[in-house]
Parts: structure tokens; C-alpha cells; sequence
């Protein structure tokens, strides 16, 4: 029995080594921490703008930044792999477990409902609708920027941990939940609305994390091919 | 599950997929959606004719698709689990997953008969 069940253990082990060697020249981790710094940088510029429309629009070209970063990272990631990379190691293109892909498909869920809950928060706050909103949603909402934050890191990382078993990405994501799940506590202790400064704080962490563990595997990468 | 079941899925085991080296090929290709000689050379660990031949098998089964292109003007091959190697690859590794619990099952009976 213990020969059946070595070969299905193995036969797991090679479908996870086969998956990880998408994330193993580093290359992702330093994409992501150059995205959370610029995040963190955009979240610093809009606490600094004094004229409120320009914070405004800021605020929605934030998401959209979001939106055009996932599309484009991905021809990015594919370009630099194509001439620099697969010469040396050989071309594969990844398929994520389907574990994986239900826990993305939450991410662009929680993104979504964050920005519907954005949008009601402005409507009530403007006055010029007869939005009403529930008295927790109104408590919640100095948790909601920390909490989602922390929530979409926690979950595109563990995505990643789910299908190549790796405890760097579940680390990172523990980190980003942790740093939002604290940003959201010091905006309620300190009764701040909505502080981009602690945003831009959060980020600004994972970030600095996400490239202190990528630069340095890149790197070693490069000099191992 | 009796002895005889348990005795029937072996017979029953899938013999082109269960062989070591097209069990590691098979496992590589159902972990990318598609992937080229060289990955497939570097993570098997196999010779480049090992790998060839037992391509050739698992082509000739249709569990492997071969596409032939070019890169920068530079041949390059590249191989897929078709629709039918995925299903294969399933119903191998569901198989011996049963064949190990049957086994699990036999052994607990038999140490319960002999106590």
C-alpha cells in the first residue's frame, strides 16, 4: 500500500513544483511590491492635494489604475519571461489550481462590493440623496479601507500559497491582513474618518516586504540560469 | 472493498500512464496548460531521447498534443494534455487513490480478525 501511496504523494509533489516554477525567479513578488509602493505613493499624494475635486478624482483614477495594472501585467510579465527567461529554462504557462481561481474570483468580488460601498458612503456623506444607511455600515466604515485592504492581500496571496504550497506568499498575505486589520483599529481608536496616510502606511509595508523577498530571488535566480 | 475489487483495479490500472517516466510527464503537463521540450527536459530529469520516445507514446494514445512553431525564428515544440489525457490522468490517479483506500480497508480486517 505504502508504494501506491508514495507515487500519489510524489505525483502531488511534481504538480506543485510544476506550478511554483511560475513564481520562482521572484519576478511577480517585484512587480507587486512596485504596485503597493506606487499605491502607497498615490494614497500620500491624494492626503497632501488640498483642492477636493482633484482628491476626488484621484480617488476614482486609483481603481482605475487598478484595473489597466491587471490587464498590463500580465503582457509585462510574459514579455520579460519570453527574452530574458524561458532561453534558459523553458517556456510552460501556469495553470492555477481550481482552489486558486475560486479564491481570485473572490478578490474582484470583494473590489467590486468595495467600491459599491465607497459610492454609498459618498452619496450619504454629499446629503443630496436619500440614501440611508444602517448604523453599523456607519461604524464599519472607519474599518472598511484597513479591512478590505488587508482582505484582497490576504486573499490574492493565499490564492497563490493554494497552488504551489509556498509559506513566503501566505506570510506576505498574513502581513497585509494584519497591516489592515491595525490600520482599521488606530482609524477607530483615533476617530478618524478615513486617513490615506495609514493607507499609504499599509501598503507601503507589504510593499517593502514584497520586494525585500523578490529582488533578492530574482537576483539569485538570474545568477543560478 | 473486497480483495477482489481491490485485485480488479490493479488489473484495471491505466498501464501507458503508470509507467515512472510518462507518470512524471503526464504529471508535469497536467500542472501548465502547455509547456515546451526544454521545461519538460528540465523538470523530468530525463534524457532528451527518454523524453522523446515516451512523448511519442502518450501522443500516439492522444493524451498529448504537439504543436510545432517558431521563435524568433528558432524551432520550438510544444506539448499540451489533450481533453483525453486530463480524463486519463484523473481516472489514474482516482484509481489509485481507491486502490489504497481497498488496501487500507483489507488491512484494518485482517488485523481485526486476528485479534
Amino acid at each position: 500500500m505504502s508504494a501506491e501511496k508514495n507515487n500519489i504523494n510524489e505525483v502531488k509533489k511534481v504538480i506543485q513544483d510544476v506550478r511554483a516554477s511560475w513564481w520562482e525567479d521572484g519576478l511577480i513578488e517585484v512587480m507587486s511590491g512596485g504596485l503597493f509602493m506606487f499605491m502607497a505613493a498615490w494614497f500620500a499624494l491624494m492626503e497632501f492635494i488640498p483642492d477636493a475635486n482633484l482628491k476626488k478624482g484621484l480617488e476614482i483614477g486609483f481603481y482605475a489604475v487598478l484595473i489597466i495594472f491587471a490587464i498590463s501585467s500580465a503582457w509585462v510579465k510574459r514579455h520579460f519571461k519570453k527574452k530574458y527567461i524561458w532561453p534558459k529554462t523553458g517556456y510552460a504557462r501556469p495553470q492555477m489550481s481550481r482552489k486558486s481561481k475560486i479564491v481570485f474570483l473572490l478578490v474582484f468580488v470583494l473590489i467590486i462590493l468595495n467600491m459599491v460601498l465607497i459610492s454609498l458612503w459618498q452619496l450619504y456623506q454629499s446629503g443630496t440623496s436619500n440614501v440611508e444607511l444602517p448604523g453599523f455600515f456607519i461604524i464599519l466604515n472607519s474599518y472598511r479601507e484597513g479591512f478590505f485592504i488587508g482582505s484582497f492581500v490576504f486573499l490574492a496571496y493565499f490564492a497563490v500559497y493554494l497552488s504551489i504550497n509556498k509559506k513566503r506568499f501566505l506570510i506576505t498575505g498574513i502581513l497585509g491582513l494584519c497591516s489592515g486589520i491595525i490600520a482599521a483599529s488606530i482609524l477607530t481608536i483615533f476617530n478618524l474618518d478615513y486617513s490615506r496616510m495609514i493607507v499609504a502606511t499599509i501598503l507601503g509595508i507589504i510593499g517593502v516586504y514584497s520586494l525585500c523577498t523578490g529582488i533578492p530571488r530574482f537576483l539569485r535566480f538570474r545568477r543560478q540560469l | 472493498m473486497s480483495k477482489k475489487v481491490v485485485y480488479e483495479r490493479i488489473g484495471n490500472i491505466n498501464k501507458l500512464i503508470h509507467e515512472p517516466s510518462r507518470l512524471l510527464i503526464v504529471s508535469i503537463l497536467s500542472g501548465v496548460k502547455e509547456a515546451d521540450f526544454t521545461f519538460l527536459l528540465r523538470m523530468s530529469g530525463l534524457t532528451r531521447g527518454n523524453l522523446s520516445v515516451h512523448l511519442s507514446k502518450l501522443e500516439e494514445a492522444g493524451y498529448v498534443n504537439v504543436n510545432k512553431r517558431f521563435v524568433n525564428k528558432i524551432p520550438n515544440t510544444v506539448y499540451n494534455l489533450t481533453k483525453e489525457g486530463r480524463k486519463a490522468f484523473a481516472n489514474y490517479l482516482k484509481n489509485m487513490e481507491e486502490i489504497i483506500k481497498g488496501k487500507k480497508k483489507e488491512k484494518e480486517k485482517e488485523k481485526g480478525n486476528e485479534n
